[in-house]
C-alpha cells in the first residue's frame, strides 16, 4: 500500500454531483484504487482531517477538489490540501468558476439569510434563529464554520494545477483524467483538461445554420417545442455552446436541451466569458428600428444568470473579494 | 507549314481583377471616389480650416483628374451605379466634387508648377479637348516636351459647347488655362503643315509620338432611318452644334429667339442643351425625338433625367415618339416638320428605328434646330493614312496606337464617342502607351477586369438631398441655376456614402490619420469553433465559414467549419472580434489595445470615443475629469469584456461616444454597441452597479469641442449616485 502514490478526493461547497460522476466511472474506479491509495475522501470513506494534516508535506500526489469555497472550512482544508499535494485538481464547474452557486454572489450574506432562515414559504422558524460561527452553551463554545458573504472558486484561495469542468464533469473526461494521473502524462500546469474551442466545434447542429443568424426575438426551452436538429440560437433560443469549452460529450443537446455553459469559458477567455457571451449575442438581435432592437433586448429575463450561469463568482464584474483568512 | 506570330498584336494580354466600389467602376477614370468622399465627410466644421482641407483634397485629385473641377459640374455617370441608388438615391457625387470645385478654382490660380525637367519627346497632341489634355498633362507629369494643336478659340473642345448655366465659363477657363501652365504644355493654333500628311510633315519638325484626339467637331445630318431628310436651303434651319458653337463664342444675343416658336430634333443631353438655350434666348421650344419618356425601356430617352426635368419646369414640350421625315417652308423660310410615328428604336443591329408613315403629325415653328449626333472629321485621319481597306479608322482598341502608323495613337470621340471622362480615360491610356512606346518598351497591358463591390449591410438609410435650382423665371439666363453644397451639406451628403470599395482602394482614414495603418483581422484556427457569430456581426459579408478536413497524422479523420476573413474586403471595422465568444478573432494592430490594456484602477471616468465621429480634427486627446480616454475606430468595436474591464478596475462610470444614426463609417458599429448597452445594463444593475454609470452618446463632433461637456454632464450626475457600492 505505502509504495501506491497518495490521492484525496474532497468536497467543498458542492451538490454532492461531482463525487456522484466519480462513482459513475463504474468499475474503472478499481483501476483507481489500484493505482492510489486513497487518503481522503469525505462522501465515501471515513478518513478524517487529522489523518490528513499526520501527513508529511506534498505527501499525497494528487488533491482532487469539487465544489466551492463558501465557509471557512472550506478554506482551511483547501489550504491543507494544498500543503499535503504535489498537485490540486479543480473539479466541476463549482471548484473551476464558482458554478451555479456563485449566482449568490449576485446577493449579499444579508438577504441570503433572511430569505433561507425567515423569508422563505417553507421556513418556520419562529425565533428567528441564525446560525452563529459560535454558540455559547452551557459554558461551552460551539463553533461552525464561517459562512462568507460571497462564493469563491477554488483558485481564489489556493494555487490550482488543473481544472476539469462540467457540471458535473463526465465519466469520459474522469476516465481520461484518471489515465493522465496514472501515467503521469500531464499537460503543462494551469491547463483545462478539455480541449480549447468551443461547443458548436463538435455540435451536430452547427451544420444547420443559416449563413448569418439573427435573433428577432428570445425564446425560451420550455416556451416552445425545439426543433431536435437545429441550432438553437438560430431558433432563438439562447444557447451557451459558441461561449462554451466543448468537451463535456454534448449530452444537453442530445436530449434537445440547449447548452448552458457549464464547461465555462473557452481557452483564454477565462473570466471573460460572460462578457464574451453577451457581446456575440448583442451582435445577433435584429431588428430595423432602434425601438424593436430594444424591445427585443429587454425580453430576455435575467441576462446575467444567463451570461454566467456558472461563472459569476470568477467573472470580472464580481465584488472585490473579501479578504480571506489564510490567502 | 504554318508559323506562329509573336508579335505584340499577337500576344495574350495577361488579364488580372480588381474590386471597386460600383462607382469607381463605372466611373471611366477611376476616379477615387470613395477614398474623396470620406475626406469630405471628415472636414473640419470651421469654413477655414475646411477650406484648407478642400485644397488638399483637390491636390489629391487633380493629380489624376486635373479637370474634376469641371467633371464637378458635368459629370455624374458614378451616380448611376451608386449602391444607394435604390436605397434612398444615388450620392450626389457630382455636387461633392462641385462642392470642391468651388473651393479649389480660386486656389488654382496660385497652384506651383510641374517641376519635372522636360527632356523627352517632344510629342504632338491634335485637339485640345479632354482626350488632348489629360494625354498632355500626364506626359507632362513624366516629363515630355508636349504641344497641342488645336484650332479653336479655346481649348476645351467638345465641352466648350456646353451651356453655361450648367458649366461656368471661368471654370472651364480656369481648368484647362492651368492645366497648360502647370503642366508647360505648348499649344498651337494651326499645323503649319499646307496640306499633305500632316503626321509625316510634323515628324519632319521632329515630333516623335502623335495623339490624335480632333473629336466629333461636326453635327450629324437629319435622317430618317438612313434615308436623308434635306432642307434645301430653308432659312431658320440650323444645327443646335453650331447655336451652342456661337453662343459659347458670346456670338449670339440673348433676345434671339425672342416670339419664335423653335423646334429641337434630338434626345440627347446635347439636344436638351440646344432646347434649353433656345428658352433662354427667348424662344417657345418644342423637342422632338424619335424615344420614349419611358427611360427603362430600350427606347428610352437617352438624356439625364435631371435634363429632362429641368426642361419640363422651363415650359419646353417634348414629343416623344417622333421621327422627322420632311422639313417644310414657305418662302424659303422654314415652317413646319412632319413627323410619323416611331415605333422602335432599337434592335437587334442596334440603332435602327421603323416608322409607321400611317400616323404622322406636323409640328409648326419658326426655327428648326437639328440636334441628333454629331460626327468626326475624315480629313486629318484620311490625309495621315490611319484608315483600314475598309475605311475603318485601324488601332488597337486597348492600347490606342494605329494600326497603320506605330507613331501615331488615337483616342476620344474620334475614336469613339462617348462622355467627357471617357474622352478623359483615352488621353490618359495614350500617354501611357506613348510613354512605353518611346521608352521602346512593351504596349502590353494588363486587361484589368473590375468587379464592383456590393452594398454594405445596414437597415438605415437616408433619404438623397432635394435637388436645390433656381426657379424657373429666375433662370431665364445663362448663369448656373444649381445651387450647390455648402460645407455643412457637402460633410453631410459625403457620410451617406456607403464606402462599398475595398480599403486597400481608399485608406481615407489612414491619410486622414483616424488610424496610422490599415489593421487586418486575425482568425486563430486554433480557437475558432466554427459557431458563425462573426458572420452574423460582418456588415461586408467577409466573414464567412469554410469547411476544411481534419488531419489526423497526415489522413483526412474529418470536416470541421472554420471561420475565415477575406482580407480584401475586410473593412477591419472589428465588429466581429467583439463578438466572438471565443476570443479567436484579433485585429492586428489593433489602435486602441494598448490603451483598453492600460486602464487605470481607482475611481474615474473612462470614455471610449469613435475616432470617426469625435475630435477627428483636433489633436487635443486630453480631457479633464476622465480616467482614460480611449479612441476606437468603432464603438461596435468596444466589446462588452473592455466596460466590464473598467468597473472591476473601480471606474466609476463609462461614457461611450459614437456617431450619430445612419452615420456609421462601418455601417451600424453603434447600434452593435447599444445592443450590448442594453444587455449590460441589466448585468451592471444584477451585480450591483447602477445602469446610469454605463452611457452612450451619439452625435458628429469633428472638434470635439462637446466631448469635456459631455465628460463634465456624466461626472455631475455620477456624482448624485456616489461611489460604487462594495
Amino acid at each position: 500500500m505505502a509504495d501506491k502514490p497518495k490521492l484525496a478526493i474532497c468536497w467543498f461547497g458542492g451538490c454532492g454531483g461531482c463525487d456522484e460522476a466519480i462513482v459513475d466511472i463504474n468499475e474503472d474506479i478499481l483501476k483507481v484504487t489500484a493505482a492510489f491509495d486513497l487518503v481522503l475522501w469525505p462522501v465515501a470513506l471515513d478518513f478524517k482531517y487529522h489523518h490528513i494534516e499526520a501527513m508529511k508535506d506534498n505527501e499525497i500526489l494528487v488533491s482532487i477538489i469539487n465544489g466551492s469555497v463558501r465557509n471557512s472550512e472550506h478554506e482551511e482544508i483547501a489550504h491543507l490540501l494544498r500543503r499535503k499535494s504535489q498537485m490540486i485538481l479543480a473539479f466541476g464547474a463549482c471548484a473551476c468558476f464558482g458554478g451555479t452557486p456563485g449566482l449568490a454572489n449576485l446577493r449579499s450574506k444579508e438577504d441570503i439569510f433572511q430569505w433561507v432562515y425567515r423569508d422563505s414559504p417553507t421556513v418556520v422558524n419562529p425565533n428567528g434563529n441564525v446560525p452563529q460561527p459560535v454558540t455559547k452553551k452551557n459554558g461551552n463554545d460551539l463553533t461552525l464554520p464561517e459562512f462568507y458573504t460571497q462564493v469563491h472558486p477554488l483558485n481564489h484561495v489556493i494555487d490550482v494545477d488543473y481544472y476539469l469542468p462540467g457540471c458535473p464533469p463526465p465519466p469520459d473526461r474522469i476516465r481520461s483524467m484518471g489515465r493522465k494521473l496514472i501515467s503521469g502524462d500531464m499537460p503543462p500546469k494551469g491547463s483545462t483538461l478539455a480541449p480549447s474551442t468551443a461547443l458548436c466545434d463538435v455540435c451536430e447542429r452547427n451544420k444547420t445554420k443559416p449563413e448569418r443568424m439573427e435573433i428577432k426575438e428570445f425564446k425560451r426551452i420550455h416556451e416552445v417545442e425545439a426543433d431536435p436538429e437545429k441550432c438553437f440560437l438560430a431558433q432563438g433560443i439562447l444557447c451557451a455552446g459558441p461561449a462554451t469549452r466543448r468537451g463535456c460529450g454534448e449530452s444537453c443537446i442530445k436530449i434537445n436541451i440547449p447548452c448552458r455553459g457549464c464547461f465555462g469559458p473557452v481557452e483564454g477567455v477565462a473570466g471573460m466569458g460572460g462578457s464574451k457571451y453577451l457581446s456575440a449575442i448583442a451582435s445577433l438581435i435584429s431588428a430595423e428600428t432602434e425601438e424593436g432592437r430594444k424591445k427585443i433586448a429587454g425580453e430576455l429575463d435575467d441576462p446575467a444568470g444567463y451570461f454566467y450561469r456558472f461563472t459569476t463568482a470568477a467573472s470580472l464584474l464580481q465584488k472585490r473579494r473579501e479578504p480571506l483568512k489564510k490567502a | 507549314m504554318w508559323q506562329l506570330r509573336t508579335d505584340e498584336q499577337a500576344s495574350a494580354e495577361a488579364a488580372v481583377e480588381q474590386t471597386l466600389p460600383p462607382c469607381q467602376v463605372r466611373c471611366p477614370i477611376k476616379e477615387s471616389i470613395q477614398r474623396s468622399n470620406v475626406m469630405i465627410s471628415l472636414l473640419p466644421n470651421e469654413p477655414e480650416k475646411a477650406r484648407e482641407g478642400v485644397i488638399q483634397i483637390g491636390d489629391f485629385l487633380y493629380d489624376r483628374n486635373p479637370l474634376f473641377t469641371v467633371c464637378g459640374y458635368i459629370c455624374g455617370i458614378c451616380e448611376r451605379d451608386c449602391n444607394y441608388k435604390t436605397k434612398g438615391g444615388s450620392i450626389k457625387r457630382r455636387l461633392l466634387k462641385q462642392f470642391l470645385s468651388d473651393n479649389y478654382t480660386p486656389y488654382l490660380k496660385e497652384k506651383k508648377p510641374l517641376d519635372v525637367p522636360k527632356d523627352k519627346g517632344p510629342v504632338a497632341i491634335l485637339g485640345g479637348g479632354p482626350a488632348g489634355l489629360l494625354c498632355a498633362w500626364e506626359l507632362s507629369k513624366k516629363g515630355y516636351d508636349v504641344t497641342i494643336f488645336d484650332s479653336n478659340p479655346k481649348l476645351g473642345g467638345a465641352v466648350r459647347y456646353i451651356p453655361k448655366y450648367r458649366l461656368p465659363e471661368d471654370v472651364l477657363d480656369t481648368a484647362v488655362d492651368n492645366i497648360v501652365r502647370l503642366g508647360g504644355i505648348k499649344v498651337e493654333k494651326e499645323l503649319k503643315v499646307n496640306g499633305g500628311d500632316p503626321i509625316a510633315k510634323l515628324k519632319e519638325k521632329g515630333f516623335k509620338a502623335f495623339f490624335i484626339a480632333t473629336g466629333t467637331p461636326y453635327p450629324r445630318a437629319l435622317t430618317l432611318g438612313i434615308k436623308a431628310v434635306d432642307w434645301q436651303g430653308l432659312e431658320n434651319v440650323m444645327y443646335g452644334l453650331t447655336l451652342l458653337d456661337e453662343i459659347g463664342k458670346g456670338n449670339i444675343p440673348s433676345d434671339y429667339f425672342k416670339g419664335k416658336r423653335v423646334i429641337v430634333i434630338g434626345g440627347g443631353n446635347v439636344a436638351f442643351d440646344a432646347a434649353r438655350t433656345a428658352v433662354r434666348l427667348g424662344g417657345q421650344v418644342t423637342l422632338v425625338c424619335l424615344e420614349t419618356w419611358d427611360k427603362s425601356s430600350k427606347d428610352g430617352i437617352p438624356a439625364d433625367p435631371e435634363e429632362i426635368e429641368g426642361a419640363h419646369q422651363e415650359g419646353i414640350r417634348i414629343v416623344y415618339s417622333r421621327g422627322t421625315r420632311s422639313v417644310i417652308g414657305e418662302g424659303g423660310k422654314f415652317t413646319k416638320i412632319d413627323c410619323p410615328k416611331c415605333t422602335s428604336v432599337f434592335d437587334e443591329k442596334g440603332f435602327n428605328p421603323k416608322f409607321d408613315v400611317s400616323d404622322c403629325i406636323q409640328i409648326e415653328g419658326d426655327v428648326l434646330l437639328v440636334t441628333i449626333g454629331q460626327t468626326w472629321d475624315r480629313s486629318v485621319l484620311q490625309n495621315a493614312g490611319l484608315f483600314d481597306e475598309k475605311g475603318r479608322l485601324a488601332v488597337n482598341a486597348l492600347t490606342l496606337q494605329s494600326l497603320k502608323n506605330k507613331d501615331v495613337f488615337i483616342g476620344g470621340d474620334v475614336r469613339r464617342i462617348g462622355f467627357m471622362v471617357d474622352a478623359m480615360a483615352e488621353g490618359r491610356q495614350a500617354a501611357d502607351s506613348i510613354d512605353r512606346y518611346l521608352r521602346g518598351v512593351s504596349l502590353g497591358r494588363w486587361l484589368v477586369q473590375y468587379q464592383g463591390s456590393e452594398a454594405p449591410l445596414r437597415d438605415m438609410f437616408k433619404p438623397e438631398p432635394a435637388p436645390k435650382w433656381t426657379p424657373p423665371d429666375k433662370r431665364m439666363n445663362f448663369d448656373p441655376f444649381e445651387i450647390g453644397f455648402t460645407l455643412e451639406e457637402a460633410t453631410k451628403e459625403a457620410r451617406r456614402c456607403l464606402e462599398c470599395g475595398p480599403c486597400i482602394s481608399c485608406k481615407a482614414c489612414v491619410a486622414t490619420d483616424i488610424q496610422p495603418e490599415l489593421p487586418t483581422v486575425k482568425v486563430d484556427e486554433a480557437l475558432c469553433s466554427g459557431c458563425g457569430i462573426c458572420v452574423a456581426a460582418c456588415n461586408y459579408r467577409t466573414a464567412h465559414l469554410r469547411e476544411q478536413p481534419i488531419l489526423f497524422e497526415g489522413r483526412e479523420v474529418g470536416v470541421e467549419r472554420i471561420s475565415y476573413t477575406d482580407p480584401l474586403l475586410c473593412k477591419a471595422c472589428g465588429h466581429c472580434v467583439s463578438a466572438c465568444p471565443s476570443g479567436a478573432r484579433e485585429l492586428i494592430p489593433d489602435i486602441s489595445a494598448a490603451e483598453k490594456h492600460d486602464i487605470a484602477e481607482g475611481p474615474g471616468i473612462v470614455c471610449f470615443a469613435c475616432k470617426f465621429g469625435w475630435g477627428y480634427t483636433s489633436n487635443n486627446g486630453h480631457f479633464k475629469n476622465v480616467k482614460n480616454m480611449i479612441p476606437v475606430v468603432c464603438t461596435g468595436k468596444v466589446d462588452a469584456t473592455n466596460i466590464v474591464e473598467a468597473f472591476r478596475k473601480g471606474s466609476d462610470g463609462v461614457l461611450l461616444l459614437g456617431c450619430a444614426e445612419g452615420d456609421c463609417h462601418f455601417q451600424d458599429g453603434n447600434q452593435e454597441a447599444k445592443k450590448r448597452i442594453y444587455l449590460l445594463h441589466k448585468v451592471l444593475e444584477a451585480f450591483g452597479i447602477e445602469k446610469e454609470r454605463l452611457e452612450m452618446v451619439t452625435g458628429i463632433d469633428p472638434s470635439g469641442e462637446r466631448i469635456q461637456g459631455l465628460i463634465n454632464g456624466f461626472t455631475d450626475r455620477l456624482k448624485g449616485l456616489g461611489p460604487i457600492k462594495k
